[in-house]
Protein backbone atom coordinates (compact mmCIF):
# COMPACT_ATOMS: atom_id res chain seq x y z
CA UNK A 1 0.00 0.00 0.00
CA UNK A 2 1.46 3.33 -1.05
CA UNK A 3 1.41 6.45 1.06
CA UNK A 4 -1.33 8.18 -1.01
CA UNK A 5 -3.47 5.01 -0.87
CA UNK A 6 -3.12 4.91 2.87
CA UNK A 7 -4.00 8.58 3.24
CA UNK A 8 -7.03 8.15 1.03
CA UNK A 9 -8.20 5.15 3.06
CA UNK A 10 -7.73 7.16 6.24
CA UNK A 11 -9.69 10.17 5.03
CA UNK A 12 -12.47 8.03 3.57
CA UNK A 13 -13.09 5.77 6.55
CA UNK A 14 -11.91 7.56 9.68
CA UNK A 15 -15.37 8.93 10.50
CA UNK A 16 -17.16 5.58 10.12
CA UNK A 17 -14.59 3.83 12.28
CA UNK A 18 -14.65 6.52 14.94
CA UNK A 19 -18.46 6.57 15.16
CA UNK A 20 -18.57 2.78 15.35
CA UNK A 21 -15.86 2.58 18.01
CA UNK A 22 -17.44 5.43 20.00
CA UNK A 23 -20.87 3.81 20.03
CA UNK A 24 -19.38 0.46 20.96
CA UNK A 25 -17.12 1.71 23.76
CA UNK A 26 -19.00 4.81 24.91
CA UNK A 27 -15.69 6.65 25.26
CA UNK A 28 -14.09 9.08 22.85
CA UNK A 29 -10.54 8.35 24.00
CA UNK A 30 -11.06 4.59 23.63
CA UNK A 31 -12.57 5.20 20.19
CA UNK A 32 -9.52 7.25 19.18
CA UNK A 33 -7.21 4.44 20.26
CA UNK A 34 -9.23 1.88 18.33
CA UNK A 35 -9.17 3.97 15.13
CA UNK A 36 -5.46 4.56 15.45
CA UNK A 37 -4.80 0.85 15.97
CA UNK A 38 -6.95 -0.01 12.94
CA UNK A 39 -4.91 2.19 10.63
CA UNK A 40 -1.62 1.10 12.14
CA UNK A 41 -2.66 -2.49 11.41
CA UNK A 42 -3.50 -1.54 7.82
CA UNK A 43 -0.18 0.26 7.39
CA UNK A 44 1.90 -2.53 8.89
CA UNK A 45 0.13 -5.41 7.14
CA UNK A 46 -1.44 -4.11 3.96
CA UNK A 47 -1.40 -7.65 2.59
CA UNK A 48 -4.04 -8.53 5.18
CA UNK A 49 -6.56 -6.66 3.06
CA UNK A 50 -7.79 -8.77 0.18
CA UNK A 51 -9.82 -6.67 -2.30
CA UNK A 52 -11.52 -9.86 -3.49
CA UNK A 53 -13.16 -10.32 -0.09
CA UNK A 54 -14.85 -6.95 0.12
CA UNK A 55 -14.42 -3.23 0.55
CA UNK A 56 -11.75 -1.53 2.65
CA UNK A 57 -14.50 -0.24 4.92
CA UNK A 58 -15.63 -3.78 5.79
CA UNK A 59 -12.02 -4.82 6.38
CA UNK A 60 -11.32 -1.87 8.68
CA UNK A 61 -14.62 -2.29 10.52
CA UNK A 62 -13.69 -5.93 11.06
CA UNK A 63 -10.41 -4.86 12.69
CA UNK A 64 -12.22 -2.24 14.77
CA UNK A 65 -14.75 -4.83 15.87
CA UNK A 66 -12.03 -7.24 16.98
CA UNK A 67 -10.23 -4.50 18.90
CA UNK A 68 -13.41 -3.38 20.63
CA UNK A 69 -14.37 -6.93 21.61
CA UNK A 70 -10.83 -7.57 22.85
CA UNK A 71 -11.06 -4.48 25.05
CA UNK A 72 -14.41 -5.60 26.33
CA UNK A 73 -13.03 -9.05 27.20
CA UNK A 74 -10.01 -7.50 28.93
CA UNK A 75 -12.14 -5.17 31.00
CA UNK A 76 -14.93 -7.61 31.86
CA UNK A 77 -13.44 -11.04 31.81
CA UNK A 78 -16.12 -12.20 34.26
CA UNK A 79 -19.00 -11.44 31.86
CA UNK A 80 -19.69 -13.82 29.01
CA UNK A 81 -19.54 -12.27 25.55
CA UNK A 82 -22.22 -14.51 24.15
CA UNK A 83 -25.48 -13.29 25.64
CA UNK A 84 -27.83 -14.01 22.82
CA UNK A 85 -30.91 -14.44 24.95
CA UNK A 86 -30.14 -11.59 27.35
CA UNK A 87 -33.19 -9.46 28.08
CA UNK A 88 -32.34 -5.90 29.05
CA UNK A 89 -34.39 -4.41 31.86
CA UNK A 90 -36.21 -1.09 31.28
CA UNK A 91 -34.06 1.92 32.06
CA UNK A 92 -35.01 5.00 34.03
CA UNK A 93 -35.64 7.73 31.48
CA UNK A 94 -37.01 10.30 33.92
CA UNK A 95 -34.76 13.35 34.35
CA UNK A 96 -32.51 12.14 31.55
CA UNK A 97 -32.16 13.81 28.18
CA UNK A 98 -33.54 11.72 25.34
CA UNK A 99 -30.19 11.34 23.63
CA UNK A 100 -28.58 10.28 26.90
CA UNK A 101 -31.31 7.72 27.45
CA UNK A 102 -30.70 6.32 23.97
CA UNK A 103 -26.95 6.23 24.58
CA UNK A 104 -27.49 4.43 27.88
CA UNK A 105 -29.83 1.91 26.28
CA UNK A 106 -27.44 1.14 23.42
CA UNK A 107 -24.57 0.75 25.89
CA UNK A 108 -26.62 -1.74 27.87
CA UNK A 109 -27.04 -4.09 24.94
CA UNK A 110 -24.76 -7.14 24.93
CA UNK A 111 -21.76 -6.33 22.68
CA UNK A 112 -22.65 -8.81 19.95
CA UNK A 113 -26.14 -7.32 19.64
CA UNK A 114 -24.80 -3.79 19.92
CA UNK A 115 -22.34 -4.10 17.06
CA UNK A 116 -25.00 -5.40 14.70
CA UNK A 117 -27.41 -2.68 15.72
CA UNK A 118 -24.83 0.10 15.36
CA UNK A 119 -23.90 -1.05 11.88
CA UNK A 120 -27.51 -1.42 10.77
CA UNK A 121 -29.13 1.62 12.37
CA UNK A 122 -26.35 4.18 12.49
CA UNK A 123 -24.13 3.21 9.57
CA UNK A 124 -27.02 1.97 7.41
CA UNK A 125 -25.14 -1.14 6.34
CA UNK A 126 -26.99 -3.96 4.64
CA UNK A 127 -27.41 -7.29 6.39
CA UNK A 128 -24.94 -8.86 3.96
CA UNK A 129 -22.32 -6.19 4.69
CA UNK A 130 -22.78 -6.77 8.42
CA UNK A 131 -22.43 -10.50 7.88
CA UNK A 132 -19.15 -9.88 6.02
CA UNK A 133 -17.75 -7.68 8.78
CA UNK A 134 -18.80 -9.93 11.64
CA UNK A 135 -18.04 -13.16 9.80
CA UNK A 136 -21.50 -14.47 10.63
CA UNK A 137 -24.23 -16.21 8.71
CA UNK A 138 -26.94 -13.94 7.40
CA UNK A 139 -29.51 -15.67 9.62
CA UNK A 140 -27.40 -15.01 12.72
CA UNK A 141 -27.16 -11.31 11.82
CA UNK A 142 -30.94 -11.09 11.41
CA UNK A 143 -31.50 -12.84 14.70
CA UNK A 144 -29.12 -10.56 16.61
CA UNK A 145 -30.57 -7.45 15.06
CA UNK A 146 -34.06 -8.57 15.93
CA UNK A 147 -33.08 -9.20 19.55
CA UNK A 148 -31.25 -5.88 19.78
CA UNK A 149 -34.29 -3.97 18.55
CA UNK A 150 -36.52 -5.91 20.89
CA UNK A 151 -34.31 -5.02 23.83
CA UNK A 152 -34.13 -1.37 22.83
CA UNK A 153 -37.91 -1.15 22.49
CA UNK A 154 -38.23 -2.60 25.96
CA UNK A 155 -35.66 -0.22 27.47
CA UNK A 156 -36.88 2.88 25.70
CA UNK A 157 -40.61 2.14 25.89
CA UNK A 158 -41.45 5.38 27.77
CA UNK A 159 -39.90 7.40 24.94
CA UNK A 160 -41.69 5.59 22.14
CA UNK A 161 -45.22 6.46 21.13
CA UNK A 162 -46.27 2.86 20.57
CA UNK A 163 -45.02 1.62 23.89
CA UNK A 164 -43.83 -1.86 24.69
CA UNK A 165 -42.07 -4.22 22.38
CA UNK A 166 -43.38 -4.52 18.90
CA UNK A 167 -42.09 -7.93 18.18
CA UNK A 168 -44.56 -10.20 19.86
CA UNK A 169 -43.35 -10.51 23.45
CA UNK A 170 -45.47 -7.67 24.88
CA UNK A 171 -48.45 -6.16 23.15
CA UNK B 1 -36.35 -14.20 12.76
CA UNK B 2 -36.61 -11.28 10.32
CA UNK B 3 -35.54 -7.94 11.76
CA UNK B 4 -38.56 -5.71 11.53
CA UNK B 5 -38.06 -2.30 10.04
CA UNK B 6 -38.91 0.08 12.81
CA UNK B 7 -38.91 3.76 11.74
CA UNK B 8 -40.05 4.96 15.15
CA UNK B 9 -37.19 3.26 16.94
CA UNK B 10 -34.77 4.37 14.25
CA UNK B 11 -35.71 8.03 14.59
CA UNK B 12 -35.32 7.79 18.37
CA UNK B 13 -31.92 6.13 18.01
CA UNK B 14 -30.76 8.91 15.69
CA UNK B 15 -31.11 11.39 18.52
CA UNK B 16 -27.86 10.04 19.93
CA UNK B 17 -25.11 11.62 17.87
CA UNK B 18 -21.49 10.61 18.04
CA UNK B 19 -19.07 13.48 18.73
CA UNK B 20 -16.94 14.89 15.94
CA UNK B 21 -13.68 13.21 15.17
CA UNK B 22 -10.86 14.90 17.14
CA UNK B 23 -8.28 16.66 14.98
CA UNK B 24 -5.48 15.10 17.01
CA UNK B 25 -6.32 11.69 15.56
CA UNK B 26 -5.09 12.67 12.12
CA UNK B 27 -1.74 13.67 13.60
CA UNK B 28 -1.53 10.46 15.57
CA UNK B 29 -2.23 8.23 12.59
CA UNK B 30 -0.53 10.00 9.70
CA UNK B 31 2.58 10.94 11.63
CA UNK B 32 3.12 7.29 12.53
CA UNK B 33 3.91 6.30 8.99
CA UNK B 34 6.46 9.05 8.40
CA UNK B 35 10.08 8.16 7.79
CA UNK B 36 12.32 7.52 10.82
CA UNK B 37 14.41 10.66 10.39
CA UNK B 38 11.29 12.80 10.39
CA UNK B 39 10.13 10.91 13.45
CA UNK B 40 13.44 11.73 15.13
CA UNK B 41 12.79 15.40 14.52
CA UNK B 42 9.08 15.63 15.25
CA UNK B 43 8.01 12.42 16.91
CA UNK B 44 7.28 11.62 20.50
CA UNK B 45 6.90 8.43 22.48
CA UNK B 46 5.04 7.55 25.59
CA UNK B 47 7.28 6.17 28.32
CA UNK B 48 5.84 4.36 31.35
CA UNK B 49 6.44 6.14 34.66
CA UNK B 50 8.33 3.25 36.34
CA UNK B 51 10.82 3.27 33.46
CA UNK B 52 11.29 7.05 33.85
CA UNK B 53 11.92 6.61 37.59
CA UNK B 54 14.45 3.79 37.06
CA UNK B 55 16.34 5.70 34.36
CA UNK B 56 16.42 8.85 36.54
CA UNK B 57 17.80 6.89 39.48
CA UNK B 58 20.43 5.22 37.29
CA UNK B 59 21.53 8.56 35.81
CA UNK B 60 21.72 10.16 39.25
CA UNK B 61 23.74 7.25 40.63
CA UNK B 62 26.08 7.26 37.62
CA UNK B 63 26.65 11.02 37.92
CA UNK B 64 27.37 10.70 41.63
CA UNK B 65 29.92 7.94 40.92
CA UNK B 66 31.63 10.08 38.32
CA UNK B 67 31.95 13.25 40.39
CA UNK B 68 32.84 11.48 43.67
CA UNK B 69 36.51 12.36 44.64
CA UNK B 70 38.98 9.45 44.35
CA UNK B 71 36.59 7.29 42.48
CA UNK B 72 38.70 7.13 39.35
CA UNK B 73 41.40 4.71 40.65
CA UNK B 74 41.32 1.30 39.15
CA UNK B 75 43.74 -1.46 40.08
CA UNK B 76 45.72 -2.39 37.02
CA UNK B 77 48.72 -4.62 36.67
CA UNK B 78 50.90 -1.64 35.80
CA UNK B 79 49.87 0.35 38.86
CA UNK B 80 50.46 -2.66 41.11
CA UNK B 81 53.99 -3.14 39.69
CA UNK B 82 54.71 0.55 40.23
CA UNK B 83 53.57 0.37 43.85
CA UNK B 84 55.59 -2.76 44.55
CA UNK B 85 58.72 -1.20 43.09
CA UNK B 86 58.24 1.88 45.25
CA UNK B 87 57.90 -0.22 48.38
CA UNK B 88 61.12 -2.11 47.74
CA UNK B 89 63.18 0.90 46.73
CA UNK B 90 65.21 2.72 49.31
CA UNK B 91 64.85 4.20 52.77
CA UNK B 92 62.23 6.68 51.72
CA UNK B 93 59.74 3.88 51.95
CA UNK B 94 61.21 2.36 55.15
CA UNK B 95 58.30 3.38 57.28
CA UNK B 96 55.87 1.60 55.06
CA UNK B 97 54.78 -1.82 56.19
CA UNK B 98 55.96 -4.64 53.93
CA UNK B 99 53.91 -7.70 53.28
CA UNK B 100 54.63 -10.53 55.69
CA UNK B 101 57.00 -13.25 54.41
CA UNK B 102 55.45 -16.63 53.69
CA UNK B 103 55.47 -19.02 56.61
CA UNK B 104 57.31 -22.24 56.01
CA UNK B 105 55.63 -25.36 57.28
CA UNK B 106 58.81 -26.68 58.91
CA UNK B 107 58.84 -23.68 61.26
CA UNK B 108 55.52 -24.64 62.69
CA UNK B 109 55.85 -26.89 65.70
CA UNK B 110 52.93 -28.56 67.26
CA UNK B 111 52.67 -28.76 70.97
CA UNK B 112 52.64 -32.28 72.33
CA UNK B 113 49.18 -31.99 73.75
CA UNK B 114 47.62 -30.27 70.74
CA UNK B 115 45.51 -32.16 68.25
CA UNK B 116 46.99 -30.69 65.12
Amino acid sequence: MTDPDFREAFHSHKHVLYRFAYRMTGSSSAAEDVVQDCFVALWRKPAGYDPGRGAVRAYLLGIARNLVLKRWRDERSYEPLEQEAYICPPIDVVNVERDQAVAQAVQMLPPLQREVLVMAEYEEMSLQEIADVTDLELAAVKSRLHRARQNLRRMLAPLLESKGTKYGTHK
Amino acid sequence: MEPTNDPELRSLLREWQAPALPASLEDRVLRRQESWWRFLLRGYIRVPMPVVCCVTILIAFGSWRLVRPGSSGHCTAASLDRDTAAVHSGPAQAGRKLPAPPVETSDVACAADSHC
